[in-house]
């Protein structure tokens, strides 16, 4: 990272002319070391405030690609881990294959709506060849934009290399989808809790369907197992909506209350894009991602505060749960596989987690995506 | 366009076939079976003997959750008054001050949590110092925590029947040593 221009010395800020002959004030700093570490460990918070946007966060192509690759790799390899750990490599594949498949159920649709370009300046009649360019780097160009936030929003990366607040609404929708599911690899370690999570419900849930016992890996899964699943599942929701009804609420009733930035003046842009901002702050605090619509005045007392509570219940909870689930399960007498077992490591029950994560995300979360981002594409020129 | 193409799926490609060697390499440092960073286990053990902690001894997922949870707290106390403070720290060549409890109340649990969501810009709102004992700090061990967390889940499904989730100080301080 320093050799290709990331700064890492101690200096303040430096001084120089503009093209425009203005006098400006760089802030430099001991970035790269940070930056590096900002994404192995998903983290994503930025040295400067545009995070990877900024050009001395990430100076060229080849650091986009340094980055982009290393906040991937530990979400990955755990996964990898697990198999070998446990000793099952089977189940760990058909994770990972799952995985994958959600990853690029969000990804392609995400690229093919970032190069279509913004029907709204097509109506202009400026031609777009190299897609929607609004709020992207040149010199990394829509497309490593669009792969960049699918990735840094499956898993708990949140930094950024374009403006997700300038993206086109429906991929803003696989942005915040992406967020909401939070298991498609998801942060360091906590991406395949909750991963767990939804294991469990849907093992749960296939057990009753054939009418076997629902067991995962030798250990059979009751109430208490599931009710705690079902909890850490619905909380999400739960805060997210709430959060985001309570800032909306607030929006609306309180706009000219004394706080440092007037409820009235968050938001950059009203209607349906405004929304998506308030939703995008919330569900990036709940999923423990931290990358923002940013469009969004956020540092005053009712965001710093209301998404420092979602933040740490999004985070601990989600720990806590399989955790417990983990050890409550793994106290019980082990039942070796049998003719009755349904077996966990097969494509059909891939699937079938599949379908659980893809049902159970759909009905919590559909009403907003219609409020937010969908509303605003359906209202978008064809 | 094409080369555009090109490079994401590079970048792609490059993940994948760093993960997979990672990933099979992680499961067996968690194991506690030989690799090849064993070098540094005299510096593990040294931090082990210094903060008094016997990093064999198994916990039940309690004793896990409990170990975890206090040291977060510890960490959430800690920043959030650095932060506020933090123009009367050192490390502060550009002058810029001191947080107000509300944002730092954020940026501490946001960064404690792995989250790191910015209200505050990286260039005005912190110093050096902050950037690199707070949240350079919390990047390593909020990454680290996650990790723990993951293994302790792996650790339940290794044997047939147990209690023993492992230990969360050996897990996190490998976590930071041996991957980050």
């Amino acid at each position: 990272m320093t050799f290709n221009g990331t700064p890492a010395s101690y200096e303040g800020k430096d001084q120089f002319i503009s093209l425009q002959g203005d006098t400006v004030n760089v802030s430099r700093g001991p970035a790269a070391q940070m930056i590096t570490i900002k994404h192995l460990g998903t983290n994503g918070g930025g040295w400067f405030g545009a995070n990877s946007a900024h050009p001395l966060e990430n100076p060229n192509y080849v650091t986009n690609m340094v980055e982009i690759i290393s906040q991937f790799i530990i979400p990955v390899a755990m996964i990898i881990a697990f198999g070998y750990f446990i000793r099952r490599k089977k189940l760990a594949w058909i994770i990972f294959g799952v995985m994958m498949i959600g990853v690029f159920m969000l990804m392609i649709p995400t690229i093919s709506s970032e190069l279509g370009g913004n029907p709204n300046i097509a109506k202009i009649g400026i031609s777009q060849t190299t897609g929607a360019m609004e709020g992207k780097e040149v010199r990394f160009g829509p497309l490593a934009t669009a792969y960049w936030s699918t990735l840094t929003t499956v898993t708990s990366t949140g930094s950024v290399n374009g403006m997700h607040d300038s993206t086109m609404p429906l991929t803003g929708a696989w942005q915040l989808l992406a967020m909401m599911i939070n298991g498609f690899f998801g942060g360091c370690g906590v991406g395949i809790l909750n991963y767990f999570i939804y294991l469990i419900i849907a093992v749960f849930i296939s057990g009753l369907m054939v009418g076997r016992t629902p067991e995962f890996l030798g250990h059979k899964v009751e109430a208490r197992e599931v009710k705690i699943a079902a909890f850490v599942t619905l909380i999400s929701p739960f805060l997210i909506m709430a959060g985001t009804a309570l800032a909306a609420f607030v929006f609306t009733t309180y706009g000219s209350a004394n706080w440092a930035v007037k409820p009235s003046s968050w938001l950059n842009n009203p209607g349906y894009h405004g929304f998506s901002e308030m939703l995008y702050e919330m569900t990036s605090a709940n999923a423990n991602n931290g990358s923002g619509f940013e469009g969004l005045g956020d540092n005053n007392i009712f965001w710093n505060v209301s998404t420092g509570f979602v933040l740490i219940l999004g985070r601990f909870l989600p720990i806590i749960g399989p955790v417990a689930v983990a050890g409550l399960l793994a106290k019980k007498k082990f039942i070796p596989e049998s003719e009755g077992t349904l077996r966990t490591d097969t494509v059909t029950f891939g699937i079938m987690t599949l379908a659980v994560i893809l049902v159970l995300n759909a009905l919590s979360y559909f009403p907003a995506l219609a409020l937010g981002p969908l509303a605003e594409y359906f209202s978008m020129p064809k | 366009m094409n080369s555009e193409i090109l490079g994401v799926v590079a970048s792609f490609l490059i993940t994948l076939l760093i993960a997979v060697p990672l990933g099979k390499y992680l499961a067996k440092m968690f194991a506690g079976e030989r690799v090849w960073t064993d070098f540094i286990k005299s510096l593990e053990t040294g931090l082990f003997k210094l903060a008094g902690i016997r990093e064999n001894e198994s916990m039940d997922w309690k004793q896990f959750l409990k170990a975890m949870i206090t040291i977060n707290m510890l960490w959430l106390v800690y920043g959030f008054f650095v932060l506020i403070y933090q123009d009367k720290l050192p490390l502060n060549p550009d002058g810029n001050g001191g947080m107000t409890p509300d944002l730092a109340f954020n940026t501490i649990i946001s960064f404690v949590v792995n989250c790191n969501l910015q209200h505050y810009s990286g260039e005005s709102g912190v110093t050096y110092f902050t950037q690199h004992f707070i949240l350079m700090f919390l990047h390593f061990t909020s990454a680290a925590t996650g990790i723990a967390a993951g293994v302790a889940v792996f650790k339940a499904f290794r044997d047939k029947t147990t209690t023993d989730l492992g230990n969360f100080w050996n897990f996190f301080v490998k976590a930071i040593t041996r991957l980050l």
